[in-house]
């Protein structure tokens, strides 16, 4: 693990959220609530009757060894899995459903990408369009999702690259880029869509060890803007610097969710002890 | 007894009249079947090509009967000769529906070159769809993902940012798809149609110097196909060259693209 820099400062003053014009937390709202949600692959159950709340402007950080269902339960948050039962609210959209008359019925694949926009997801692999450049991949929700022209939607893409310190690489292909700089597109390519949660699935999982910082550094400062937040990760430090809560999980059970502090100095669960001892 | 092997006086000068364009293109019959010949394999493959695109979106429909209507339809065109399907088409359909002669803009269209450009479309239009289906389920299953977490609907996925990939994948395939329907067009002669060949066919009726004029007529075809496969070649190396695709022009950014995984695993290596 390396410190975390902040890329973003080095560009210039301001907020990264203040480019996209989002709000400071100050209210308790519950932003994402799971309850009870189970998810299988066919016969293998994957997820147990997982609860989680989070509420604005909060960051919470899910860890636990791997196959114990993380990436799933992120998953399952903007449906790009559907739980198998259980509910999923965000920013108050009954994910996956729609209420037509009282009763609920499964809401068609156009309705479910427009509740997907209240979230932003971050991928281990970045994804990143490759025929497209560094600012097209950036600009293409505003573009394409929120059918902004292109010279509304292009100074909004290059201010948020210099944000994170790539003003210079507007015009670069994903190829041209290192891991690092792919996740940094990455993150305001979500971010541009002015998500109301942020999801990241592993962000620094496929990065060589000196790019890991890079990335970390947007993701504190993006913390520090008051962005809600929900990330897997393996990064022990990173997590207990910068979460609120941190959530263990085990065989697709939430075993534990406490403080930072106290989960890493205290950790109540014999899995969680287990867990930490080879972790850390 | 009869001699097997008969001798037989090969008339060069019917032979080089026909080869050559000036002359052959005298006879207006071969001049038009010339271009009947290029204007259907272009329709029919264009037919193809945008009913291809549109089985392989329904392939990928949740709706089972969608997904069956569609595989029937390949089953069936893949499985029974042109041949038949363009004198079902013609002749059978002629029972309901005899396609008229239509007039437009100073050219005719005859009924039989119209059913031909429909027959051969709709077969063409099978293997698109497989062609089609294999390039979009080339992609790497992450650009899917990463344009629905950004909340693009099915059609904007597919059209900015799955299709502009998978046409590097598709773009070989449909060249020799179409250097294919160049040739398969001489089929069109037994519902009528006066393409190249049938056109050679009623000057030999006339002639009968079949040797010479078969012979030159393979020529045109082989000429129609040298060029196109240039053409191919052409937008083939443009395909596989990074640095022209960068242009901002409708046709490169159309066919500029570059296989997902390539782009990351590189990037992440770095």
């Amino acid at each position: 693990m390396t410190a975390a820099p902040d890329v973003g400062r080095e560009a210039g003053g301001g907020h990264l959220i203040d480019v996209i014009g989002g709000a400071p937390a100050t209210t308790t709202e519950c932003l994402v609530e799971l309850a009870g949600v189970c998810k299988s692959f066919g016969p293998h159950p994957v997820l147990h009757d997982v609860d989680l709340q989070v509420l604005r402007g909060e960051c919470v950080c899910i860890v636990g060894p791997s196959g114990s269902g993380k990436s799933t339960l992120l998953r399952c948050v903007n449906h790009l899995e559907s739980p198998t039962s259980g509910r999923v609210v965000v920013n108050g959209h009954r994910m996956g459903l729609v209420e037509q008359g009282g009763k609920c019925k499964a809401a068609s694949e156009g309705v479910l990408a427009k509740q997907r926009r209240e979230t932003g997801m971050v991928f281990q692999r970045f994804n990143l369009f490759p025929h497209m450049t560094a600012l097209e991949n950036v600009i293409s929700g505003l573009l394409r999702v929120q059918g902004r022209t292109r010279a509304e939607a292009t100074p909004i893409g290059e201010a948020l690259l210099a944000r994170v310190g790539l003003g210079d690489k507007a015009a670069s292909y994903p190829s041209e880029l290192s891991g690092g700089q792919q996740q940094r597109v990455a993150i305001v390519r979500a971010l541009a869509v002015r998500p109301t949660v942020m999801l990241f699935d592993e962000p620094t999982s496929a990065l060589d060890p000196e790019m890991i910082g890079e990335v970390l550094g947007v993701i504190a400062e993006l913390r520090a803007d008051g962005m809600t937040m929900i990330i897997v990760t393996h990064e022990m430090k990173f997590a207990r610097r910068t979460a609120d809560w941190v959530v263990m999980m085990d065989e697709g059970r939430v075993v534990e969710r406490a403080r930072p502090d106290a989960f890493f100095d205290r950790p109540g669960d014999p899995r969680t002890q287990r867990f930490l001892s080879k972790v850390l | 007894m009869l001699p097997l092997i008969a001798t037989y006086h090969f008339d060069w000068s019917v032979f080089w009249a026909y080869l050559w364009p000036p002359t052959a293109f005298h006879n207006s019959l071969i001049a038009s079947g010339f271009w009947v010949t290029i204007y259907m394999a272009v329709l029919a493959q264009t037919m193809g090509v945008v009913l291809g695109a549109v089985g392989a979106m329904m392939q990928m429909s949740h709706r089972r009967p969608v997904r069956w209507a569609v595989a029937a339809y390949i089953l069936w065109f893949r499985g029974t000769p042109l041949l038949v399907q363009l004198s079902l088409l013609y002749f059978g359909i002629a029972a309901i529906y005899s396609f008229p002669d239509v007039h437009l803009l100073g050219l005719t269209l005859p009924g039989a070159v119209q059913a031909g450009i429909i027959g051969l479309g709709l077969n063409e239009a099978a293997f698109m769809t497989e062609i089609f289906r294999a390039g979009i389920s080339s992609i790497d299953r992450g650009q899917t993902e990463a344009a629905k977490a950004l909340g693009m609907p099915f059609r904007t996925t597919m059209r900015w940012v799955i299709l502009p990939q998978a046409t590097r994948v598709i773009i070989p395939p449909l060249g020799n798809e179409f250097n294919n329907m160049l040739k398969s067009t001489t089929l069109v002669v037994v519902i009528g149609g006066v393409e190249l060949f049938s056109a050679i066919s009623q000057v030999n009726a006339v002639l009968f110097k079949p040797f010479e004029l078969f012979l030159a007529v393979s020529f045109y075809y082989l000429a129609l196909t040298i060029v196109w496969g240039w053409i191919q070649a052409w937008i083939e190396s443009r395909l596989g060259d990074q640095k022209r695709l960068r242009g901002s022009g409708p046709i490169t950014r159309l066919l500029r693209g570059q296989p997902g995984a390539l782009g990351t695993v590189e990037g992440a290596r770095r």
